[in-house]
């Protein structure tokens, strides 16, 4: 399993994200704090809008660990951004490692980050082919589940994404897992699936911390304070501010020690980011087929 | 209405599905992943209140 964060609102220096703070994303890489083995080392992956240039984002992936990448490290003392999406991946049994496959991904204007198992993934795969568009199948360049849930997303979103709002990226994101749990169903798979998803077109972000039996508890998914992210006195905080100067972090683990800054993601709900940094959380409407 | 303390929704305390008494006091949720989740670590809720 892996490790991510997301970022939504004024903007920031990239390093303050994932290489600075106390349990940055880079700390993660090699000494998680939530996960039961700590090294995340097969590779990771930036992505970032700069709006004044294009709406695409921008994606640095490399299949070396997070932590020893010197290019890594110099660029994010260099890269600001309104939206950043960040990973670090330790790949699951049997998935290869190559850039191809690394985190996030990018399809036109969107990005795209997945952590944990879909369950069965081998078994639903030729289903989850068929069901796509052409123009949809022809962008898949990796061999992960991950991507693989993407170009589902996609395809459930349909032609027109122009206009959609956080409010469409969630009703996309709730279509995809309900899609995959039909799937796994009709495959007979029987294990739950334990996954986190995240998606942003730059302007909101959505993400969900999934479980197919909620007896079992999902991947860790926090949610920081709306305000701003600063450094002071040797600590990384977030501090109130007003909604010119202040941004939204999604983190598989708080990337800061005061615990009041962030909320735990209930499991088998919904966080909608809009991009007027309005946060709501939905209960994910009953996805299982039985 | 009462609020679910995993997810801070407000739920109908009369139609709520889920919900368990822990040190005497009765708890709602609007679901099972919510119920569960407060059973794993209840004091990370109970002392947010
Ligand atoms: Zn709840």
């Amino acid at each position: 399993m892996c490790r991510f964060l997301g970022y939504l609102g004024s903007e920031i220096l990239l390093a303050d994200l994932i290489s600075n703070p106390a349990n940055s994303l880079i700390r993660q890489s090699y000494k998680s704090k939530e996960r039961s083995e700590p090294l995340n080392g097969d590779g990771f992956g930036v992505g970032w809008y700069s709006p004044a240039i294009s709406n695409e984002a921008c994606v640095f992936t490399s299949i070396t660990p997070a932590w020893s990448n010197r290019n890594l490290l110099n660029l994010a003392q260099h890269i600001r951004s309104p939206c950043f999406f960040a990973h670090v991946r330790s790949a699951s049994p049997g998935m290869v490692v190559s850039e191809s496959n690394c985190h996030p991904f990018r399809q036109g204007r969107f990005m795209w980050m997945h952590n944990g198992t879909i369950e069965g993934f081998s078994s639903i795969k030729r289903r989850l082919r068929h069901s796509l568009t052409d123009e949809i199948y022809q962008t898949i360049e990796g061999t992960t589940d991950s991507e693989h849930a993407f170009a589902v997303f996609l395809n459930l979103l349909g032609r027109h994404t122009e206009k959609l709002g956080a409010v469409d990226l969630a009703s996309g994101l709730v279509k995809t897992i309900r899609q995959l749990e039909e799937w796994a169903y009709e495959a007979g798979i029987k294990k739950p699936s334990v996954y986190n998803f995240a998606v942003t077109d730059g302007e909101s972000l959505v993400t969900v911390r999934y479980v197919s039996n909620p007896q079992i508890e999902p991947i860790s998914l926090y949610f920081s304070n709306r305000g701003k992210y600063r450094y002071r006195e040797g600590k990384f905080e977030i501090v109130e501010s007003d909604s010119v100067q202040s941004g939204i972090i999604i983190a598989s683990e708080r990337l800061t020690d005061d615990r009041t800054s962030w909320t735990r993601v209930a499991p088998n709900h919904v966080v909608i980011i809009n991009s007027g940094l309005d946060v709501v959380v939905q209960l994910l409407p009953n996805v299982r087929v039985s | 209405m009462i609020i679910d303390l995993v997810c801070k929704m407000e739920i109908d305390e009369e139609a709520a599905s889920y919900s368990l008494n822990y040190d005497g006091k009765d708890y709602f949720f609007c679901s099972e992943g919510c119920m569960e989740e407060f059973t794993r670590r209840p004091l990370d809720y109970v002392e947010s209140v």
